[in-house]
C-alpha cells in the first residue's frame, strides 16, 4: 500500500467516518426532534381544541346551574302553564346553538317543559348529558330537574378537520363517532374530557404525509451528508496530494539514483516546512555523495595511476639503483635530481684531481690465480670507493686498478675545503691500506697491493662529453693530466701532492718536498710534496704497516680483560726493544 | 241638591264597594283566614304564618291589572312607595313573593302548593279555592 493511500485513509477514517457517523446520528436525533415535536404539536393542537370544548360545556353546566336558580322554576307548580320556562329553555338552545334539547323533569320523570314541544309530557328515554336538580325555593324540597339532551355533534364545531388530520370522539373506549376516515398510516393523539370522563378526543393524523414530509427533510439531509462527505474527501485529496507529492518526487528521484546509479537528481524543493527540509537535506546528501563518489574515482584513478607509476618508478629506482654503482653518487643525485641536464654542456670549474694506482699491478697478475686477484682488487676498489663517498670525492671512473676522483663538482664545499678533504681521503685510503693488509695476510696473500696516489688542484673543463646517444661526465684539461704524472712520479704508499694543493692546506699536514717534475706539455717545473698528518697524541686508534711491523689498534674497541694481558705482553716487549 | 248629593254619595260607596278579585287558599289548605292586616304582612313578606301554618304569598306579575286591584285595595300602598320598599327589603335579603304569569297558573300554584295564598278574579273561584277575603 502506497504511502499516498494510507495518508488518504487515515484521513478519512478520522474526518470523514467520523463526520458521516455524526451526520447520521444527528439525522436520527432529528427525526426522533420531529416526531416528538410533531407528536407534541398535535397534542398541543388537541388541547386547545378540549379547551375549548369543556369552556362550552362548562357553559352550558353553568347556564343549567343558572337557569335552575330562577324564579321561573317555580312554574312547575303550575306545570309551566304559561310556558315562562318553555321560552326559557328555547331561548337557552338558540344562544348556546345547541344540537339538542332542554327538558325540565318532575319529580316522577315527566317532562313538563321542553325546548322541544313534541317531547312534553313524556319521559326521557336515555340518560341526560347533564342534569340539575331545581330545588323549591320556599322550603328546598326538590320539585323537578333540568336536563340536557345533548347531542355529540355539538362538539364536532370546535374541530378543525383538513384532508390529513381530523378528530373524531370515542365513547367508552369503544364507540366511535365522526372519524371522516381511517388512514393507512397514522398517528394518534387522544385526551379525555374532563367534565365527561367517558368522552375521549381523538386527533388523528395521515403518517403518510408526515412520511412524506420525512423523507423529503432526508433526503435533503442525504444530500447534504454526500455533499459534505464529497466536500471533505476534495479536500483531504487535495491536501493530501499537496502533502504527499515532495516525498512522492523524493522517491522517484531515489529510485532513479539507485536504477541509473545518476547522481546529478536533485528534488524540487519548494516549501519550507519539514518535507522541505528534507528534501534539502536529500539534495545535499545526494550531491555530497556525488562529490563524494567523484573524489573516490579521481582517488581510485589516481591510486591506479599511482601504483602504475610506482610500478614504473621502482622499476626505474631499481634501474637507477643498478646504474648509480656505474656512476658517482654525486653525479647520480645531481642528475636525478633534475639539478643537472643530461645534455652536452660543460663548465670550467677548480678542482682538485686525485689519481691512484696500484704499484706493480701488471707484476703481481702474473703471480696470482685470477680468482683471487679479482677478490683483492675487489676488496681493495670496494673499500677505496667506500672512503671516497666518506670524504665527498666525486669517483669519475676506474680504469683497471687505478680510480680517478675529484673534488669540487657537483657539489663543492670550496676550493681549500675541496683540496683538504681530497688529501684527508687520501691518507684515509693510505690508513685503510694498512686494514687491507692484515686482512689479506690473515687470508694468506702474502704480497699486498701497494698505492701511490697524486693530487692536483687546478682549472678543468667538466661536464657531459661524448655524443648525444653516449655521454660520459668526466673532467678534461691540463690539471687531470698534471695529476697523473703526480701519480705516476709518487712513491710506492705514499701521496704526493703539487704545490697548488700544498698551498691550500692548512697546518694539519705534514707536507715534504720531494722533487720537482716537467711533466710533457707544461712549461715550468712542477714541485711535488709528500703529504702525511701530523703524528698526533691521539693513541687511541693507531695503524703502522711497515716492513718487519704491522701495527692497528683501536683502544676503544678492546675490552678491559684484553687490555691488561695487553699491558704485560707490551711491557714485555719494551723491555726486549 | 241635597238629596242629589247623597245619591251620589251612595252611588260612590256602592261603586267603591264593587268586588275586583279575591284573596284565596286551596280548599285543602289548613291556613286560617287572615286578618287584612296580617293578608297584608304575608303580600310585604313580613308574617310567613298565619296560625301555626307557613303560608306562601303568590303575585300576579307586574303588568297584571289585578295585581294593581289588589296593591290598591288590599296593600293601600302606591307602586313608587311598593317598589322603594322592595329595594329596601332586597338588601335586606328579602324578596317579593314569587309570581304566576296568568290567574289560572295562580289557581294551578295555589292547588298543589300546601299553604299558597294569591289573588283570582271574581270568576274563577271555584270549589278548589277558599275564599280569604275579597277586594
Amino acid at each position: 500500500m502506497s504511502f499516498k493511500l494510507k495518508t488518504i485513509l487515515l484521513i478519512l477514517s478520522v474526518s470523514l467516518i467520523p463526520y458521516v457517523i455524526l451526520m447520521l446520528y444527528a439525522g436520527n436525533i432529528l427525526r426522533n426532534e420531529y416526531h416528538k415535536n410533531a407528536q407534541s404539536e398535535m397534542q398541543t393542537q388537541l388541547q386547545l381544541s378540549v379547551e375549548r370544548i369543556e369552556q362550552y360545556l362548562q357553559t352550558l353546566k353553568r347556564d343549567m346551574e343558572f337557569v335552575v336558580g330562577l324564579d321561573t322554576m317555580n312554574d312547575i307548580f303550575s306545570l309551566d302553564l304559561d310556558r315562562r320556562i318553555s321560552h326559557l329553555l328555547d331561548e337557552k338552545k338558540l344562544s348556546l346553538d345547541l344540537d339538542g334539547d332542554f327538558h325540565l323533569l318532575d319529580v316522577k320523570g315527566k317532562i313538563i317543559s321542553s325546548s322541544n314541544a313534541n317531547k312534553l309530557s313524556k319521559t326521557l328515554e336515555t340518560d341526560p348529558f347533564f342534569s340539575s336538580s331545581i330545588y323549591s325555593p320556599f322550603d328546598n324540597s326538590l320539585i323537578g330537574t333540568l336536563v340536557v339532551e345533548f347531542s355529540l355533534k355539538n362538539l364536532t364545531r370546535f374541530f378543525s378537520n383538513n384532508e390529513n388530520r381530523h378528530y373524531y370522539i370515542v365513547v367508552d373506549g369503544k364507540d366511535i363517532f365522526f372519524r371522516p376516515k381511517e388512514f393507512k398510516q397514522a398517528v394518534h393523539v387522544g385526551m379525555n374530557l374532563k367534565s365527561k370522563n367517558n368522552i375521549q378526543v381523538v386527533l388523528e393524523e395521515n403518517s403518510e404525509v408526515f412520511s412524506n414530509i420525512l423523507n423529503k427533510y432526508e433526503n435533503i439531509f442525504m444530500i447534504a451528508l454526500i455533499v459534505g462527505a464529497l466536500l471533505i474527501g476534495l479536500i483531504s485529496l487535495f491536501f493530501i496530494s499537496r502533502l504527499v507529492r515532495p516525498i512522492i518526487k523524493l522517491s522517484k528521484v531515489a529510485d532513479e539514483i539507485t536504477q541509473k546509479q545518476d547522481y546529478s537528481y536533485q528534488v524540487d524543493v519548494s516549501s519550507n516546512d519539514e518535507i522541505g527540509k528534507l528534501s534539502k537535506s536529500f539534495n545535499m546528501m545526494i550531491t555530497g555523495m556525488s562529490n563524494a563518489l567523484i573524489e573516490l574515482k579521481n582517488e581510485s584513478e589516481n591510486r591506479i595511476m599511482l601504483t602504475q607509476e610506482q610500478g614504473k618508478n621502482e622499476m626505474l629506482e631499481e634501474l637507477s639503483s643498478k646504474l648509480s654503482k656505474y656512476l658517482s653518487p654525486q653525479i647520480y643525485e645531481s642528475i636525478f635530481s633534475g639539478a643537472q641536464d643530461v645534455t652536452l654542456t660543460s663548465k670550467r670549474k677548480k678542482l682538485t684531481i686525485f689519481f691512484s694506482d696500484i704499484v706493480g699491478f701488471t707484476d703481481t697478475t702474473d703471480k696470482m690465480e685470477s680468482e683471487d686477484l679479482s677478490e683483492l682488487l675487489n676488496d681493495y676498489l670496494n673499500g677505496m670507493t667506500l672512503i671516497a663517498l666518506e670524504y665527498g670525492a666525486t669517483v669519475d671512473k676506474y680504469i683497471g686498478d687505478a680510480m680517478m676522483l675529484f673534488f669540487g663538482d657537483p657539489h663543492s664545499k670550496g676550493i681549500q675545503e675541496d683540496a683538504q678533504a681530497c688529501v684527508n681521503m687520501a691518507l684515509a685510503m693510505q690508513d685503510h691500506m694498512n686494514v687491507l693488509h692484515s686482512h689479506w695476510k690473515l687470508k694468506g696473500f702474502t704480497k699486498p697491493f701497494q698505492v701511490r696516489m697524486g693530487i692536483h688542484t687546478g682549472y678543468c673543463t667538466v661536464g657531459n662529453f661524448g655524443s648525444e646517444n653516449r655521454l660520459e661526465y668526466t673532467i678534461i684539461g691540463s690539471s687531470v693530466n698534471l695529476a697523473s704524472r703526480i701519480e705516476s712520479a709518487a712513491k710506492p704508499n705514499e701521496v704526493w701532492i703539487s704545490e697548488e694543493t700544498q698551498l691550500l692546506l692548512n697546518n694539519e699536514f705534514d707536507c715534504t718536498e720531494q722533487t720537482q717534475i716537467t711533466p710533457k706539455g707544461f712549461m715550468r717545473p712542477i714541485t711535488l710534496f709528500s703529504v702525511k698528518k701530523y703524528e698526533s697524541c691521539d693513541l687511541h686508534k693507531r695503524s703502522i704497516e711497515e716492513d718487519g711491523l704491522s701495527l692497528h689498534y683501536e683502544l676503544d674497541r678492546i675490552s678491559p680483560e684484553r687490555r691488561n694481558s695487553l699491558k704485560v705482553e707490551l711491557s714485555s716487549l719494551l723491555k726486549k726493544l | 241638591m241635597k238629596r242629589t248629593f247623597i245619591l251620589c254619595i251612595i252611588l260612590l260607596v256602592q261603586l267603591s264597594a264593587a268586588k275586583y278579585g279575591v284573596v284565596v287558599t286551596s280548599h285543602t289548605s289548613k291556613v286560617s283566614t287572615p286578618t287584612l292586616r296580617q293578608l297584608k304582612d304575608i303580600f310585604l313578606m313580613k308574617r310567613h304564618y298565619v296560625g301555626d301554618t307557613k303560608v306562601l304569598p303568590i303575585n300576579m306579575l307586574l303588568s297584571s291589572d289585578l295585581r294593581q286591584k289588589f296593591e290598591q285595595n288590599v296593600l293601600k300602598v302606591n307602586r313608587d312607595k311598593l317598589n322603594s320598599y322592595w329595594i329596601k327589603q332586597h338588601f335586606q335579603g328579602i324578596s317579593p313573593p314569587m309570581t304566576q304569569a296568568s290567574s289560572r297558573s295562580v289557581k294551578l300554584f295555589i292547588k298543589n302548593v300546601e299553604g299558597a295564598i294569591g289573588y283570582l278574579p271574581l270568576e274563577l273561584v271555584d270549589d278548589d279555592v277558599r275564599v280569604l277575603y275579597e277586594f
